[in-house]
């Protein structure tokens, strides 16, 4: 039923066409355009098939190309990794000098030059070190003298 | 033999995509290639933009999801690409000019049909006057015999509009066949 319905409307299209553009008219011109070989059918699949194999391989070797880049940053990131973290620290070299081999005009002028030890005072010092020598020497002779009146 | 929906599903299902895609292709390809023909009055162009039609088809099956028709869907695709082409090649008419692509467009028609009246000239030429979606309409409804719901989805519009395309379409010759 449908179909039928189709049929006739298309039917009436088809005719109000050929009543104005003329049957023949529109058949001569369908031939025209429809006046290709098999041949040519042939060949047009052919390229397709071809144009679409091109891209396959084109795809292909992208993808290829694409896990090789991947491949190579990642070994690029873990190599540097590895030297920033494994860097040697830098050796100085350092050379053990004896204190007899320096000159007292060096020592002075090593003392001068730095502020802390050239701000000490070195009178105090000496005082302080004096008083607790002299303080542990008075301990030892009292210590020495009790045991002689036992 | 398989219908159309089962080759698009072996061809989404399958690693092996070209047998079934082979076989849609000599299916649809002489429709497809005498679509564009009509629309663009010439052979080289038509086997061009019929197989740019083709290769579409190759990388968006995939993801066809079958709302509607196999062929309505390539024959949209068709459609699209023979609108693009005329329109890039109206563009590039309008870059070159005039006077040396008309005697190029003249020269093309002449070796492409062999004309065999006045009457063919001018129904030729009352065809290509038409707006495309005129003459995509006329075409798909006269030639290819088509219903008006296919033609709706093919052209982008509703099956009220391709209707009153077609008539227009045929309005339109019939006046410019009176004048020429």
């Amino acid at each position: 039923m449908e179909n039928k319905e189709f049929d006739t409307s298309l039917l009436k299209d088809k005719a109000l066409a050929e009543a104005i553009l003329g049957k023949e008219n529109l058949v001569q011109w369908e031939t025209q355009q429809v006046s290709e070989t098999d041949s040519f059918f042939l060949a047009q699949q052919a390229n397709i098939l071809k144009r679409i194999q091109k891209k396959k391989a084109h795809i292909i070797s992208l993808r290829n190309l694409g896990k090789i880049a991947i491949a190579a940053s990642l070994l690029t990131i873990i190599a540097t990794t590895y030297i920033l973290v494994n860097k040697p620290t830098p050796v100085v070299a350092t050379e053990l000098v004896k204190i007899e081999e320096i000159s007292s005009d060096e020592i002075e002028n090593y003392v001068n030059a730095n502020e802390l030890i050239a701000a000490t005072d070195w009178s105090s010092e000496l005082n302080e070190e004096a008083a607790i020598y002299e303080a542990s020497t008075m301990s030892s002779n009292t210590k020495n003298d009790s045991n002689t009146t036992d | 033999m398989q219908d159309d929906q089962t080759l698009v599903i072996a061809f989404q299902a399958s690693s092996d995509k070209e047998g079934p895609f082979t076989q849609l292709l000599q299916r649809h390809q002489q429709q497809v290639y005498y679509q564009v023909k009509r629309m663009l009055n010439n052979h080289m162009d038509a086997d061009d933009v019929a197989q740019q039609v083709w290769i579409k088809v190759w990388n968006k099956l995939d993801g066809f999801k079958m709302e509607s028709e196999f062929s309505t869907w390539l024959y949209r695709i068709a459609y699209n690409e023979t609108l693009n082409f005329i329109q890039k090649q109206e563009k590039q008419k309008n870059i070159n000019q005039s006077e040396t692509d008309f005697d190029f467009e003249d020269k093309r028609i002449g070796s492409d049909q062999l004309k065999s009246s006045q009457i063919q000239i001018a129904l030729e030429q009352a065809v290509k006057q038409l707006p495309e979606k005129q003459r995509f309409v006329f075409m798909l409804r006269y030639f290819d015999a088509l219903n008006y719901e296919k033609i709706a989805a093919i052209t982008g519009t509703t099956v009220g509009g391709a209707k009153a395309n077609y008539h227009q379409a045929i309005k339109k010759m019939e006046e410019f066949l009176k004048q020429h």
